[in-house]
């Protein structure tokens, strides 16, 4: 599998690490609810057929995060951007 | 083929000596003693400040993985806003005080003088050589002089570049130290089919 890192160009998958969904929001502390959010947010993950937005390491190269979108299917990489400027 | 590097402590760099096949040297490797290097870092929005203030010193540094060639030093991009910075017979002090000087407030500077290897591998048969564990396309379309790469090799994660100026091509590796033996000893085994000859090491 090769992943595109905006700043190296296309290197293989066996530079990065994978963190997992990038999806997922820190929920807010001081709501009410927030031990289930919590609980959400640690623990229940989905497991999309699809294209998938995830967190990767580029540790052998710019050590940089990247959100890399990823059909689970066919792993074909949809496209990678660096975590912070993609908003997440 | 036994292994050729039996008789040599795998704690040390390969030796200087000829290896592999006799009647040829395809690749050759050459080490830098003593340069001096650091790693130039911009503080966050701080970018465009840091490559403005290298423009005023003549120095055309570039945000990108590519050789920066300044002044008496060497960049090369190895992150965003992140530079491998090298200078040849200078003391590493006055590398860092010139860089420190250089980026003010717009940049923090890191001596790594200590912690890498500098390795220049050239000849005509470098590349066929380095391909067994580079996983990048060397050809001079796809990596001309002045590319530059930070990788895997041999599971060693290093920085790399194609020097210019060179007839043959040349390429400069900066290799963490502590994995100098295993590194040049993957290299000594993947140029033996070319002939490789470790030279002796240069000073600055």
């Amino acid at each position: 599998m090769l992943i595109p890192c905006p700043y190296c160009g296309v290197r293989d998958a066996r530079e990065f690490t994978y963190l997992g969904d990038a999806t997922v929001r820190r929920p807010d502390p001081a709501a009410p609810d927030a031990a289930e959010a919590f609980h959400a947010y640690v623990n229940l993950r989905d497991n999309p057929a699809g294209p998938h937005s995830e967190h990767w390491y580029h540790g052998a190269g710019c050590r940089r995060w990247l959100v890399v979108t990823r059909d689970t299917r066919t792993h074909a990489v949809l496209g990678a951007a660096f975590a912070g400027e993609a908003g997440a | 083929m036994a292994d050729l590097l039996a008789h040599l402590s795998p704690a040390e760099p390969v030796p200087a000596g000829h290896y592999g096949r006799p009647d040829e040297t395809g690749v050759t490797v050459r080490r830098h003693d003593g340069m001096a290097l650091a790693t130039l870092i911009a503080r966050r929005g701080a970018g465009d400040q840091l490559l403005a203030a290298a423009a005023a010193e003549g120095w055309a540094l570039t945000d990108a993985p590519r050789l920066s060639p300044g002044p008496g030093l060497d960049g090369v991009g190895i992150a965003p806003g992140r530079w491998l910075v090298s200078a040849e017979r200078t003391a590493p002090e006055d590398l860092i005080a010139r860089l420190a000087a250089l980026a003010g407030p717009a940049g923090t500077v890191c001596d790594q003088s200590a912690g890498l290897m500098i390795l220049d591998i050239g000849g005509a048969q470098a590349a066929e050589a380095l391909a067994k564990g580079v996983g990048i396309d060397l050809h001079p379309r796809a990596f001309p002089p002045g590319a530059a790469a930070s990788t895997s090799v041999a599971q060693v994660a290093l920085t790399f570049w194609r020097m210019q100026g060179e007839d043959a091509p040349c390429y400069r590796f900066a290799v963490p130290r502590s994995f100098a033996p295993a590194f040049t000893r993957w290299l000594a085994v993947s140029a033996a089919a070319f002939g490789v000859r470790f030279c002796d090491s240069i000073r600055g």
